[in-house]
């Protein structure tokens, strides 16, 4: 189970939303601020017509009070009172003189007042200038000026407040609309993003679910059939990779077998001087009765005895060339219900001779009680055979080896073949189980054998364990499962 | 195998985990953070205001005499001040003298101005230039040049173009608005030109002089009259979908800059020198003269007082 956090999902919906959310919100934010800044604009361009349409009045009210010598105060106030009715937004008028001196203005706070900025930057720095800020007592102003005059003859200045609540407000709504919208399309988008990935990843998953269940011994074609997309492609790359590996694995199965066929009949080979020398004496044996029959063809006596012994001899030499023929043969087969001491007994016969030879003292110690176990006899018979030759190989004249077996629990047995021979360094222990590698003399071992040993153990569900103080005692201990289930086929 | 996978997943998820969480906590602080700034930013929506920085007149502005310049009220205010302010601008290109308007309420007020020395040269009418010529020896110095580049000008009757007058004849028993009774349009009709169609002032049913051009064409358009006289340069800015031109006068001199015979010279001459070298041709002026009064846009010549001999001899007061 892949948790949240490790979901390919969870990765892309947080990886892709954060992107999506960016983009939104750089998207939101540059739509913000150019509406805001058209907004401000329009309102701006808006009150300076305002203004500037106040300021023909002004001017005829200027011009004419001048003309005709009247209090052009009160004129104009009269012209600000009307412009004020009429134009809603318009918080108050002020009109300076050339010498930035208020000479009318109105307030529609109603206080009459228009010292609202006495000293007006705007105004003394002569650049007229839309300014927008919040005032204390009417929050947000747009303060718009216009200079009054005709070509280069300039009466003053006049100078509206407009209300700017409305702009402010209106970048407000703006703001939380495109907010609401960002996240909105982000939800939105992340929905769409979340089923299509819940697709992919559910085909993903469908196609692990199909990997856990191939069988590696028959190794079928996945029964999923995806679409013409990546993940179908991706399913069909997975099925011909199955097929491959069948191949695969029958090429490997059909080498394994001519490897372990070809160390078998490399053990045989080994096998032969003894097996000749089992034979020679019987057949021996039997010339001599043979002579003697020959000589006194008479002699019933003694034909009968010599009879019964060429035939005792033949029953001998017949039962060697079983016991060789049924560790030579190939087929190989589970058999349940096998004794571990019986398959030992009968590949300590096969090399009992050769041990003879060098005098070795062979000593068998196998446990009665031991549970029968459920195995290949000719791949057990022949791991033994090879641990034993190597027992063989490791000690000198007169060398000892114990042979030992027993239970290691409710569901193992082992086996082990201890010798106290040359033994083997730390640092050749690791590799004693690697193809080809051998510490014998050239064309005396193939390198194989353990390597092999350990392929048939390890089908078994088993294990082999090596313990080695060189020139003391080397054990190889070979555990076993008493109920086998194959992984993996190797006969 | 497996176990190692296992554990390696364990503490790689383990670590995910907390960088996951970790990074989603930090994406949401700088996300409200970020979201809180651009609020306040975009809702801050007030401008810098310019720092202070005072008009400063140049220095040569300041040293320079300050000179008037009258105008007949011929207009109104606003209509002078657009026309001929721009005409003063461009003479303050001197470097003696600083030019500036002064109105009046009506003609002969220009003409107390140029008395009594409240100005140093004015624009005047034809008309009344004879009649102050004649009585304070006031003197031409310009006149201006019409569109066919001659020093003169007209003065146009006009009606409503739905009006069924076609012709000065057909005037008999209508009301007529006049301009001042000082200029040349605000008598040459009546007292000149009626006389040539047998028709008599008592026959018109109301004549009324006005204070400027711009009053007697509304006057006309409103219908409160059914005929008036302007000057050609006045009747030039109204649609002529509106209005209907039925008589014009013989070309009479243009309205002349006048001054007082006490004159100072040197303003005459700085004035003078300004506006003859006026060449149209040259794309400068073309701009220049753009914004000025109509009747000025041409140009000027010198004028001499017998050039409004024609005047004269309608006003009957040949010399």
């Amino acid at each position: 189970m892949i948790s949240i956090q490790n979901s390919l999902k969870t990765r892309i919906l947080f990886v892709t939303g954060s992107v999506i959310l960016l983009i939104m919100m750089i998207i939101s934010l540059a739509i913000l601020f150019q509406w805001r800044t058209i907004l401000i604009e329009k309102e701006v361009t808006n009150a300076q017509s305002v203004v500037d349409a106040f300021t023909v009045p002004a001017l005829d009210a200027l011009i004419y009070a001048e003309q005709r010598e009247l209090l052009k105060d009160d004129l104009l106030e009269t012209y600000i009172d009307n412009y004020m009715q009429r134009v809603n937004s318009i918080k108050y008028i002020e009109i300076y003189d050339n010498n930035n001196e208020i000479v009318a203005g109105k307030d529609r706070n109603g206080s009459g007042s228009f010292s609202l900025n006495l000293t007006d930057e705007n105004v003394k720095s002569g650049e007229y200038k839309s300014i927008i800020y919040k005032s204390v007592d009417y929050g947000w102003l747009l303060d718009t000026y216009a200079s009054l005059k005709i070509a280069n003859k300039k009466w003053g200045v006049v100078k509206i407040g407009f209300d700017a609540e409305p702009i402010q407000k209106e970048i407000n709504d703006i703001f939380f609309v495109l907010l609401s919208l960002t996240i909105l399309l982000s939800i939105a988008t992340l929905t769409v993003l979340f089923f299509l990935i819940d697709k992919v990843t559910f085909k993903l998953k469908s196609l692990v679910d199909e990997i856990d269940k191939i069988d590696f011994k028959t190794i079928e074609e996945i029964t999923l059939k995806g679409d013409k997309d990546e993940i179908g492609f991706l399913i069909t790359r997975f099925d011909d990779l199955l097929k491959r590996l069948k191949f695969s694995k029958q090429q490997l199965s059909a080498a394994q077998k001519q490897v372990y066929q070809s160390e078998k009949l490399a053990s045989i080979g080994r096998l032969a001087s003894g097996v000749a020398h089992e034979i020679n004496n019987p057949l021996n044996g039997i010339k001599n009765c043979l002579y003697s029959i020959q000589k006194e063809p008479d002699n019933k006596e003694q034909t009968t005895e010599y009879l019964t012994l060429i035939n005792d001899g033949m029953n001998y030499i017949e039962n060697v060339i079983k016991k060789l023929l049924g560790f030579a043969r190939q087929q190989t087969q589970i058999t349940d219900s096998l004794n571990i001491n019986e398959m030992i007994v009968n590949v300590y016969k096969l090399l009992e001779y050769k041990l003879k030879q060098k005098q070795a003292v062979v000593t068998l110690n196998l446990s009665d009680d031991i549970s029968t176990i459920s195995a290949d006899n000719q791949l057990i018979q022949e791991v033994i055979m090879n641990i034993l030759f190597n027992a063989y190989d490791a000690i000198s004249e007169k060398g000892k080896i114990e042979i030992q077996s027993g239970t290691l629990d409710d569901k193992h047995i082992f086996f082990s073949i201890s010798d106290n021979g040359i033994g083997l360094k730390e640092n050749e222990l690791e590799k004693i189980f690697d193809p080809f590698y051998t510490t014998k003399d050239p064309g005396e071992g193939t390198g194989l054998g353990l390597w092999v040993s350990l392929g048939i153990v390890e089908n078994h569900n088993g294990q082999i364990e090596v313990k080695s103080i060189p020139h003391k005692e080397t054990t190889f201990t070979v555990i076993l499962p008493t109920e086998v289930k194959y992984e993996n086929n190797v006969s | 195998m497996k176990t190692k996978i296992k554990k390696y997943l364990d503490i790689s998820s383990f670590m995910f985990k907390k960088e996951f969480l970790l990074s989603l906590l930090v994406f949401t602080i700088v996300g409200f953070a970020a979201t809180f700034l651009f609020y306040k930013s975009a809702i801050d929506i007030s401008t810098k205001i310019p720092s202070g920085k005072q008009e400063v007149k140049s220095v040569s502005e300041k040293e320079k005499l300050t000179v008037y310049i009258g105008v007949i009220s011929r207009y109104p205010p606003n209509i002078i001040f657009k026309g001929y302010q721009p005409i003063i601008d461009y003479l303050n290109q001197n470097e003696k003298f600083q030019f500036e308007l002064k109105l009046s309420t009506s003609y002969s007020e220009t003409v107390n101005q140029l008395i009594n020395g409240d100005v140093a040269v004015a624009f005047f009418g034809s008309l009344l230039y004879i009649n102050a010529h004649e009585r304070y020896g006031i003197i031409p110095i310009l006149k201006p040049l019409n569109e066919d580049f001659k020093p003169f000008f007209k003065s146009v009757v006009f009606v409503k173009s739905s009006s069924n007058i076609n012709s000065i004849k057909d005037l008999k028993g209508k009301r007529i608005a006049l301009p001042s009774s000082e200029s040349f349009s605000g008598n040459w009709l009546v007292k000149y030109e009626l006389s040539k169609y047998n028709i008599l002032e008592k026959d018109i049913k109301e004549i009324k002089n006005f204070a400027y051009h711009q009053n007697v064409i509304y006057q006309v358009l409103n219908g409160d009259f059914d005929a008036g006289v302007v000057k050609d340069r006045v009747i030039e800015e109204y649609d002529d979908r509106k209005i209907k031109v039925i008589a014009y006068s013989e070309p009479v001199p243009g309205s002349p800059i006048v001054a007082a015979i006490n004159h100072d010279p040197e303003i005459i001459d700085a004035i003078k020198s300004l506006l003859l070298k006026i060449d149209l041709k040259h794309p400068k002026y073309q701009e220049i003269l753009k914004s000025w009064d109509k009747e000025f846009l041409y140009g000027f010549v010198e004028a001499n007082d017998s050039d409004y001999d024609l005047i004269r001899k309608y006003s009957g007061k040949q010399k």
